[in-house]
């Protein structure tokens, strides 16, 4: 027998495709909680980094956003679980609209891994927003990045949920 | 843009693509006025657009452009001032001019390249993702 959640970030998660992060987790009921850890600690260094500026990440905010542009609360709860808070902050900034300026990776097999991102604003005036990792886990946020040309110019331009099928729960 | 042209891309990520187009557009028209087609919304830039639901974005190169669109109508002193996007089941349409501009030409085939990206076409089963 089913249930259905009164929990409205559960709720989000599975209308989002995402409920296998609650399902597959053990134990199941500490899924919620450090997911919420998750959001709480993005939520927390988007504050450290911007401020007065900085969206909220709370699951009531994406809660709310996901009536407004559900794609764009896909992609990013589609990185939820792999990437650091840092790398969220960043995947929302794009969501909200900042362009990927520059973006550098330095690889080298089995010994190191630094990835550099910088975000800037299409409406020009803020100073460019600098995201770095050397955790090869954030990785992740890259294969969401839209590719485009424009003028036969290279973009990275926005960010995308991959599109997920499969069973959201343990066979 | 009297006797405009269709061009049909077909997606399944109806939503992702329009969102993308605007992304694009405003890459293209920096000062870009976004309008929505059927209900007049206007939207300042991209980060102001609810994409739930919504299926037709009008997108003005600039304000100036957007205010001679509502004075003068379809009239030729303003091609390649405004694309038409527009959702239908399966597919973005980007209505242009009948003979765009290599500017319009090239944003087309960005965005037609864009979506055709695995990111948009690949379905990835959970176990492998």
């Amino acid at each position: 027998m089913s249930t259905i959640s009164a929990d409205p970030f559960e709720k989000l998660l599975r209308d989002a495709g995402q409920g296998y992060l609650i399902d597959w987790y053990a134990p199941k009921n500490a899924a919620l909680p450090g997911l919420r850890r998750l959001l709480d600690a993005a939520d927390r260094r988007a504050g450290e980094r911007l401020g007065d500026n900085a969206p909220r990440l709370t699951p009531e905010h994406l809660v709310a956003e996901f009536q407004r542009n559900p794609q764009k609360v896909q992609a990013f709860l589609q990185v939820l679980t792999p990437v650091s808070p840092d790398m969220l902050v960043m995947a929302w900034r794009i969501l909200q609209g900042m362009r990927v300026q520059t973006l550098r990776v330095d690889y080298l097999y089995s010994s190191h891994f630094r990835l550099h991102i910088e975000l800037s604003s299409p409406y020009g005036g803020d100073e460019p927003e600098v995201y770095e990792s050397e955790n090869i886990d954030d990785a992740a946020v890259l294969r969401h990045l839209g590719i485009m040309k424009m003028d036969n110019r290279p973009v990275f331009d926005g960010f995308y949920a991959l599109n997920l099928e499969g069973p959201t729960k343990p066979e | 843009m009297i006797g405009g042209r269709d061009i049909i891309i077909p997606t399944t990520r109806e939503t992702e693509a329009l969102d993308l187009a605007v992304r694009a557009i405003q890459n293209l028209w920096p000062h870009v006025v976004l309008e929505d087609g059927v209900s007049g919304e206007v939207f300042a830039h991209y980060r102001a657009v609810n994409f739930k639901g919504r299926r037709e974005i009008l997108a003005f190169r600039d304000q100036e452009a957007a205010a001679q669109w509502d004075a003068l109508g379809a009239d030729p002193s303003l091609d390649g001032t405004l694309v038409h996007f527009l959702l239908s089941d399966g597919a973005l349409t980007l209505a242009v001019d009948a003979f765009p501009g290599p500017e319009i030409l090239s944003f087309v085939e960005g965005v037609k390249r864009s979506l055709q990206q695995d990111i948009f076409r690949t379905t990835i089963t959970r176990e492998a993702a």
